[in-house]
C-alpha cells in the first residue's frame, strides 16, 4: 500500500511536470509574440514619422533659381560715375532683365506680377557680384537668382496649377511666364544654400537656420561649461564625501524630482532670476544656456552618480589600503573609471537641452531675429524655437522648411547620441 | 620585560582552573606532568567548554609590534568585535581563523583603519603600532596605511599597467626621487613577489590581463613597494587555485623575514602551514590564541577544537 502510493507519487510528479510543460511553452510563445508586437509598433511609428518628415522636408534642401541676363549699365547703376553699393538701384536692373525676357508685358499690374517671380533679394545677388568684381560694370552678365517662394512651390508641385486662379497664390499669367522660362531653360533647381547660410526671414526663399543653429551652439556651450563641471563635482561630492544621513537622502530625492520638473518651469525661473533680478539681456544665448544648465544639471548628476557607483569598491579599497587619500582615490581611480559614464550622461543631457523649446519661450528667445548671433549676449533664437516659429507661419513654403529644420535638428541629436554610444563603447574598461 | 610566562592571561571567568595551565605555556609546558608541585594534575588540561568573555591561551608574544587592547567594534547597533586583546609580534605570521561572520576580517580592518571608510563603524579600545596609538587624532590614516599594507580577498589590481600598479604607492608617497629609482622599486617589489620573471617583458600591459594568481602576486608586489612594516592579508588565496595558493604561501614565508604578517584564512591547512601563531575568533570574541602547533594539536577551548576538527564553521 505504502509502496504503491509512493510509486504513484513519483509518477504524478513526472506527469504533473509534463502536463504543465505545454502551458509553460504557450505562455512563453505568447509573451514573445507580445514583445515582438510592441517592438514592431514602435518601429512602424518611427518609420512613419521619419518617412513623412523626409517626404515633406527633403524638397526644402533644393530651391528653384531663375536665370537673368542683367545689363550692368553704368548710367543706371553709377549715375555719378561712382558705384555706390548701398544706394545703387540693383532691383531696377533685375526688373529690367525680367522685362527684357517678357517685352510684351506692359500693364503696370502685370509688370508687378512679373517682378514677383524672382525673390526680392535678387538685387542683392547683383550687388554681391559687383562688390566682388567692380570691373563688371558696363557688361551684361547672366546670373541665377532665387525664384520667389510661390514660384518654387509651383515648380515643386506644392501649388496645384489646375486649381481655380482665385484659390492659389500664383496667377494664370505667372504660371504662363514660368512655363515659358522653363522652356527657355531659364529655370533650375539647385542646392538651397540660403537654408544654411541665412538667418530667419519673412521671405521663405531667404529664410535659413544659421541664426538658430548658432544660437543653439552658443547656448549649448554655456550649458556644457556650466552643467558638466558643476554636475560632476556635485555627484563626486555626494557619492564620495558627503555623509550618508537624512540630509543626503533629502538632497537625492530633490535632485530626482528636479529631473522631472517640467521644463517650462525652469524657463519661468530663468525669467524671474536671470532677466528680472540679474538684469541679463533678453533673448540672449547666455540666459538660454543658464536655464538649460539648470535643466541639464539633474540629468548629469544622476548619470554621474550612477557611473561612480558602478566603479567597483575593490578599486577604492586597493587605493585606500596603499595609503591614498580620499582625494587621490577619487581623482586617480574613481574619476577615470567613471568618466565614460559621466560623459555619456552629459551628452544625453545636452541632447535634451538641444531639443528644448518651452523654457526658451519664457526668456524671449522666441523673437523674430534676422541677424546671425555673433556672441553669447546677441539676441538669438534656437533650433527648436525656429521650428516652432516656422510651423506657425502661413506661407506654404515654410511648411517644407519646418520639416527641413526638424531633419537638421534630429540629425544633430542623432550625432550626439551616436557619440555617446561610441564613447561608452570605446572608453569602457574592464576590471 | 614582557616575559611569556609572567604575562597575565584572560581566562574564561567561569573556569576555576589552575592558572598555570592557561598561562600561555608552550605545548611542552602544558603537557608535561607537574606531579612534584601540583600533585595530581591532569596530563592534558580539561577543555574550556563555555563560551564567554575572555581569551584562552596567550594573547601576548615575545616581541610585540602591534598591540590591540580591549578593542570593541560596533557597526551601528551591531557589536561586531567584543573586547579583543591581541599582540602581533615583530616579523611573525599570525593567522586569524574562525567561522564566517566571526569578526576576524573586521578585526583585521581595524589594524589599518580601513573601517574608517564604513560610516557606521565605531572602534573603541586602543591599538598601537610600535607604541604609537593608531587611532589618535594626530595620526593620519594615510600615513598609517603606508606602514600597514593590505592584500585583499579578491585580487584587485588597478585597471592600469603592471608597472603603474606597483609604482602607484611609491608615487603617491613620494618614495622615489626619479624614474630610475622608481624603476628599481618596481623591479625589486615584483621580484620579491615572485612575479618579475613572468612579467618583466610586459610591464606596460594591463595588470588586469594577468591570471588570478599573478594578479594576487601583483597586489602583494604593490603592497610591498611601499615598504610597509605590517602586511594584512584578508583571505588572499580564497579566489585562487591550489598551485597559485602554494606560490602565495611560499611568498608569505619569504616575506615573514622582513614583515609582520596578519592573515585571515578559512583554510586550516593554510593557517597550519604559514603561521607561527593562530587566533580563533567566534561570534566577535577572540576565543583562543596560541602557537600554531599548540592550537592544532591540543586546543584549549572546546569551540576551537570543534572548529579545527570541522564540527562547526
Amino acid at each position: 500500500m505504502n509502496k504503491r502510493a509512493h510509486k504513484r507519487n513519483v509518477q504524478t510528479t513526472r506527469e504533473r511536470v509534463e502536463a504543465g510543460l505545454g502551458r509553460r511553452r504557450r505562455k512563453e510563445v505568447t509573451f514573445r509574440a507580445m514583445g515582438m508586437a510592441a517592438t514592431t509598433v514602435g518601429v512602424v511609428f518611427l518609420l512613419v514619422f521619419f518617412s513623412s518628415l523626409i517626404q515633406q522636408g527633403a524638397s526644402a534642401f533644393r530651391q528653384t533659381f531663375i536665370q537673368l541676363d542683367v545689363v550692368l549699365a553704368e548710367d543706371e547703376l553709377a549715375p555719378g560715375g561712382e558705384l555706390d553699393l548701398a544706394y545703387a538701384d540693383f532691383d531696377g536692373v533685375v526688373r529690367d532683365a525680367l522685362r527684357d525676357i517678357f517685352p510684351d508685358v506692359s500693364d503696370r499690374r502685370d509688370r508687378r506680377q512679373l517682378y514677383r517671380l524672382v525673390s526680392i533679394a535678387s538685387g542683392f545677388e547683383v550687388r554681391d557680384m559687383l562688390a566682388d568684381d567692380p570691373q563688371l560694370i558696363g557688361t551684361t552678365q547672366s546670373i541665377w537668382v532665387p525664384a520667389s517662394a510661390n514660384v518654387d512651390m509651383l515648380i515643386k508641385g506644392n501649388i496645384d496649377a489646375t486649381l481655380d486662379e482665385s484659390l492659389r497664390p500664383v496667377s494664370d499669367k505667372q504660371v504662363e511666364w514660368i512655363r515659358t522660362l522653363g522652356e527657355d531653360g531659364r529655370l533650375e533647381r539647385r542646392f538651397n544654400m540660403a537654408l544654411f547660410s541665412n538667418g530667419d526671414s519673412r521671405e521663405p526663399e531667404l529664410a535659413g537656420i544659421k541664426g538658430a543653429l548658432m544660437g543653439s551652439f552658443y547656448m549649448l556651450m554655456v550649458t556644457l561649461l556650466l552643467a558638466f563641471p558643476i554636475g560632476v563635482a556635485a555627484a563626486v561630492y555626494l557619492e564620495e564625501f558627503a555623509p550618508k544621513n537624512r540630509w543626503a537622502d533629502l538632497i537625492e530625492v530633490n535632485i530626482n524630482n528636479l529631473a522631472a520638473v517640467p521644463s517650462i518651469v525652469f524657463g519661468l525661473l530663468g525669467l524671474a532670476v536671470f532677466i528680472n533680478w540679474m538684469a541679463l539681456p533678453r533673448s540672449a544665448p547666455l540666459v538660454g544656456g543658464l536655464v538649460l544648465s539648470l535643466l541639464t544639471l539633474p540629468v548629469i548628476i544622476i548619470a554621474s552618480r550612477a557611473a561612480i557607483q558602478a566603479v567597483p569598491p575593490s578599486i577604492r579599497e586597493a587605493a585606500l589600503g596603499l595609503g591614498a587619500s580620499r582625494m587621490q582615490v577619487v581623482f586617480h581611480h574613481v574619476m577615470p573609471l567613471a568618466l565614460p559614464g559621466m560623459l555619456t550622461g552629459a551628452i544625453i543631457g545636452m541632447s535634451r537641452a538641444l531639443g528644448e523649446s518651452a523654457p526658451l519661450l519664457m526668456i524671449g528667445m522666441v523673437a523674430f531675429i534676422v541677424d546671425v548671433p555673433g556672441g553669447f549676449t546677441d539676441p538669438a533664437t534656437a533650433l527648436p524655437v525656429q521650428i516652432y516659429l516656422w510651423a506657425d507661419s502661413p506661407e506654404r513654403a515654410f511648411a517644407e522648411r519646418t520639416s527641413a529644420a526638424i531633419i537638421v535638428l534630429l540629425g544633430f541629436l542623432l550625432l550626439m547620441n551616436l557619440a555617446a554610444v561610441i564613447m561608452r563603447k570605446r572608453m569602457e574598461r574592464r576590471w | 620585560m614582557r616575559m611569556l610566562q609572567t604575562r597575565e592571561v584572560e581566562v574564561a571567568d567561569e573556569q576555576p582552573v589552575p592558572s598555570s595551565e592557561y598561562a600561555g605555556g608552550s605545548l611542552e609546558a602544558a603537557n608535561t606532568p607537574k606531579g612534584d608541585s601540583h600533585g595530581a594534575a591532569p596530563r592534558i588540561p580539561d577543555r574550556v567548554t563555555e563560551f564567554g568573555p575572555g581569551t584562552v591561551g596567550n594573547v601576548r608574544c615575545e616581541n610585540p609590534f602591534m598591540v590591540a587592547e580591549n578593542v570593541d567594534v560596533f557597526y551601528g547597533d551591531i557589536h561586531a568585535i567584543k573586547n579583543v586583546t591581541l599582540e602581533i609580534g615583530q616579523k611573525e605570521v599570525i593567522a586569524l581563523i574562525g567561522p564566517s561572520g566571526c569578526g576576524k576580517s573586521t578585526f583585521l580592518r581595524c589594524l589599518n583603519r580601513m573601517n574608517d571608510t564604513i560610516e557606521s563603524a565605531r572602534v573603541t579600545g586602543s591599538i598601537t603600532l610600535d607604541g604609537q596609538d593608531i587611532y589618535s587624532k594626530s595620526l593620519d590614516p594615510v600615513a598609517l596605511r603606508a606602514r600597514v599594507g593590505m592584500v585583499f580577498q579578491k585580487p584587485n589590481p588597478f585597471p592600469k599597467s603592471i608597472y603603474d600598479n606597483v609604482a602607484y604607492g611609491p608615487r603617491i608617497h613620494g618614495l622615489a626621487a626619479d624614474r630610475a629609482e622608481l624603476d628599481e622599486i618596481v623591479h625589486k617589489s615584483l621580484d620579491r613577489a615572485g612575479l618579475l620573471k613572468e612579467v618583466k617583458d610586459r610591464l606596460e600591459e594591463p595588470g588586469t590581463g594577468l591570471s588570478g594568481g599573478q594578479q594576487q602576486r601583483l597586489c602583494i608586489a604593490r603592497t610591498i613597494a611601499v615598504n610597509p612594516e605590517v602586511i594584512l592579508m584578508d583571505e588572499p588565496c580564497s579566489a585562487l587555485d591550489p598551485i597559485a595558493t602554494a606560490r602565495i604561501e611560499d611568498l608569505m614565508d619569504e616575506l615573514s623575514a622582513d614583515y609582520s604578517i596578519v592573515i585571515v584564512t578559512h583554510s586550516m591547512q593554510q593557517a597550519a602551514r604559514v603561521s607561527k601563531r593562530v587566533a580563533y575568533f567566534h561570534l566577535g570574541q577572540l576565543v583562543e590564541v596560541d602557537e600554531t602547533d599548540q592550537v592544532f594539536t591540543n586546543p584549549r577551548h572546546k569551540l576551537t577544537e570543534d572548529y579545527i576538527t570541522g564540527r562547526i564553521g
